[in-house]
């Protein structure tokens, strides 16, 4: 039975031919290698691991202190939650909610949707299409990166005139990171659907 | 709206179907059972969990899980005991200022709050875990804020910075207690752990301030630590520490006076200035002297009480009377003045080198010269000693200029075989006769650890010889095994290189000092 699939890249819908093992199906147009059948349990595997990992390490990323600012004397640690607080508290409601709602809610929101996506077997269709939906949505948003690029500048920018040092948390969060990416890049969402086939 | 023509769509397409709504017990009774029972779906069997772990991303997961743990296990601070301070001012502390004992953080204040009837502040404060000792009953407490005075300016760093809490321990074994009275002040003997404090009666405070130097011969060698009224109020009396290592200079026959200020004396023969030290002239000061006296004059204890005069009587500064800082006998030294015959490719020369020594009685026959090892020249012992016939020494007392030329080679036989060059050595003679001051064997003690000692040699004032002393701490010295390194702060090492080291505690020799290019050291006794 041929299937069909459409590329992921540029969208153009293939009939994809029985593969002997060893050999791989791509796109004509772009090249862009397609999901081969029976990749679910590898990829989900793969992803589930990234995206479990991702978020065990989530919250020592955001709850221990991060940063270690000594000015003049005075020691102060921050988390990114206890920096957030401290926004929040100062009136800054703003700044404050963005950087809660895209450093910590929606880094979360599509660490918990990726390892719901890989993981349950049992989602229902229109479940996992939901799912789906709301993870590509919220991932666009999920700038848990461009807090370590803020980071990078205040070490350039300030470090002549406080003495900082940082915290537990950067090796987290900078893990945390690196396997949502591993989590997102071997998301395949081709092959959620492969059962419903 | 869609609903019903689906239903006729599938109907249509459904091979052999029976109407829309048949009740079980007429398919049952129906015809052929197999083509009418829906075909049961087909299904992968379900993901094992085995399967799903088969992925080595998984490894990962496990590494990241272990390192979060480690991550928050870290980041938890871990919690002494807290204690609550009560000062009567704040200052200025707040929350997350730091407790620090000798220039480290032991704490942190973790509250600052107004005491009920608004008098005191309370500080909370959380002691670090090897500090929770600190806790104790005894232990005093005050906020380091700058000061700045005539003769020196304190606690600087927290002019722009945060206040601390400084702390000065109590005795180790006092009851554990949570709650401490902080000092409103600095206390100002926080440097000195011991000394003798003594009490200055006098009919007036005559210029004299808290912080104000006790001199003897223009030295300070103590301070002043409060004052107060007599309890009668006839009378000031000016509480005062002298440090222990010059307790030795204060007896029962001092005597006190005041050196506040500039005297000035117009007179016929001219204009006469006199000052001490600037920073008496400014906060006050007191000096004192012992005169000599008919009777012996004891030593003072703590709480002793002394008339503070307001001049000095000439007697007191003229008549000085002999009070060692140390309470015994220095042992007598000898200048080793040596030559050694070398020859450098067939051309014979000397060396000439000189070095400290003691020389002991061992018994009624036998001299032994203690010296640094190398005296000898490297690589000589008893054996080839004989040999050796170009060694040389003149041993010179310094206390009778006493000179004595006399050749050793012959008498090697008991050396220390092997010493080290940064050892020391006995050098045995049954020769070395003459009018020599010798120590005796009890003057030795082998040291367990190090202690407070001096180093002492003989130098030549005018044909006498005269004792100088150097005095090394024991917080200077770095114990090794045969050897105490010590890190002195003078350049002079060279000149006390063989000198025996003294015990500061009972006056017994307990060492050798070697100088040597990577510093001095002292090579102890065994």
């Amino acid at each position: 039975m041929a299937r069909h699939l459409s590329c992921h890249s540029c969208g153009l819908i293939h009939q994809i031919p029985d593969l002997l093992p060893g050999q791989r199906s791509e796109c004509t147009r772009c090249g862009s290698a397609f999901a081969p059948p029976g990749c679910r349990r590898t990829t989900s595997s793969r992803t589930a691991a990234a995206a479990i990992a991702a978020f065990v390490l989530f919250w020592p990323a955001v709850l221990c202190p991060i940063l270690e600012i000594e000015k003049f004397g005075i020691r102060q640690q921050s988390s990114i939650i206890g920096g957030t607080i401290e926004l929040l508290r100062h009136g800054s409601w703003l700044v404050g909610a963005i950087v809660l709602l895209f450093s910590v809610v929606f880094p979360l929101t599509k660490i918990v949707l990726l390892l719901e996506l890989s993981l349950l077997e049992f989602l229902h269709k229109r479940h996992k299409a939901t799912t789906l939906h709301i993870m590509e949505h919220v991932g666009k948003w999920s700038m848990m990166d461009v807090m370590l690029l803020a980071f990078l500048v205040m070490l350039v920018k300030l470090g002549n005139l406080v003495h900082f040092e940082f915290g537990p948390a950067v090796i987290a969060f900078i893990l945390c990171v690196a396997m949502s990416m591993v989590a997102s890049i071997s998301f395949h969402p081709h092959a959620i659907w492969e059962d419903a086939e | 709206m869609n609903q019903p023509q689906e239903n006729e769509l599938l109907a249509a397409q459904s091979p052999p179907t029976p109407d829309q709504s048949p009740s079980p017990s007429t398919e049952v009774a129906g015809s052929d059972s197999a083509s009418r029972f829906p075909l049961a779906k087909i299904r992968e069997a379900q993901t094992t969990p085995a399967l799903l772990l088969s992925s080595k991303m998984w490894w990962v997961t496990l590494a990241c899980l272990l390192l979060a743990f480690w991550l928050t296990w870290r980041s938890i601070p871990a919690h002494g005991p807290t204690i609550v301070i009560q000062f009567p001012e704040g200052f200025g502390l707040k929350s997350g200022d730091a407790v620090r004992h000798r220039g480290i953080d032991v704490g942190t204040v973790s509250e600052v709050v107004l005491s009920d009837d608004l008098s005191q502040i309370s500080a909370m404060v959380t002691l670090t875990p090897e500090a929770a000792k600190l806790a104790r009953e005894g232990t005093r407490f005050w906020i380091v804020r700058p000061q700045l005075s005539l003769t020196g300016v304190s606690g600087l760093e927290t002019a722009v910075g945060a206040k601390y809490i400084a702390v000065s321990p109590g005795d180790s074994s006092g009851a554990v207690r949570k709650s401490f009275d902080g000092l409103a002040i600095v206390p100002p003997d926080e440097d000195n752990d011991n000394g003798i404090d003594i009490v200055l009666r006098g009919d007036g405070r005559h210029g004299v301030t808290v912080g104000s130097p006790i001199a003897w011969r223009g030295v300070d060698v103590g301070q002043t630590l409060s004052i107060h009224l007599s309890p009668d109020a006839r009378f000031v009396d000016i509480h005062a520490r002298i440090q222990p290592e010059y307790s030795r200079l204060l007896r029962s026959t001092s005597q006190f006076w005041v050196t506040s200020g500039l005297g000035v004396d117009v007179g016929l023969s001219g204009f006469h200035l006199s000052a001490d030290s600037l920073s008496s002239i400014v906060r006050g000061g007191v000096s004192f002297a012992t005169p000599t006296t008919s009777d012996d004059p004891s030593p003072v204890r703590s709480g002793q009480m002394f008339v503070l005069h307001e001049k000095p009587d000439a007697k007191w500064l003229t008549a000085s009377t002999s009070l060692p800082l140390i309470d015994f006998k220095l042992p007598p030294t000898v200048m080793i003045h040596g030559s050694r015959k070398k020859t450098l490719i067939g051309i014979p020369r000397t060396q000439q080198f000189s070095m400290n020594g003691l020389v002991l009685q061992r018994d009624a026959a036998t001299l032994e010269l203690l010296t640094a090892a190398d005296a000898l020249p490297k690589g000589v012992d008893s054996s080839d000693a004989a040999n050796e016939a170009s060694e040389e020494f003149r041993v010179e007392s310094s206390t009778t200029n006493f000179s004595a030329t006399l050749l050793l080679q012959k008498k090697l036989d008991t050396v220390n075989k092997h010493a080290a060059p940064d050892n020391y050595i006995w050098l045995v003679s049954n020769d070395l006769k003459g009018n020599f001051a010798t120590a005796k064997s009890t003057d030795l003690r082998q040291p367990t650890e190090p202690e407070d000692c001096c180093v002492c040699r003989s130098v030549q004032n005018d044909g006498a010889a005269v004792s100088v002393i150097q005095s090394i701490s024991r917080d200077q010295i770095t114990a090794n095994e045969t050897s105490w390194t010590i890190s002195l702060d003078t350049s002079d090492i060279a000149s006390w290189h063989g000198a025996p080291v003294v015990a500061m505690a009972d006056g017994k020799i307990i060492g050798v000092f070697i100088a040597s290019k990577s510093g001095a050291k002292i090579s102890i006794l065994h």
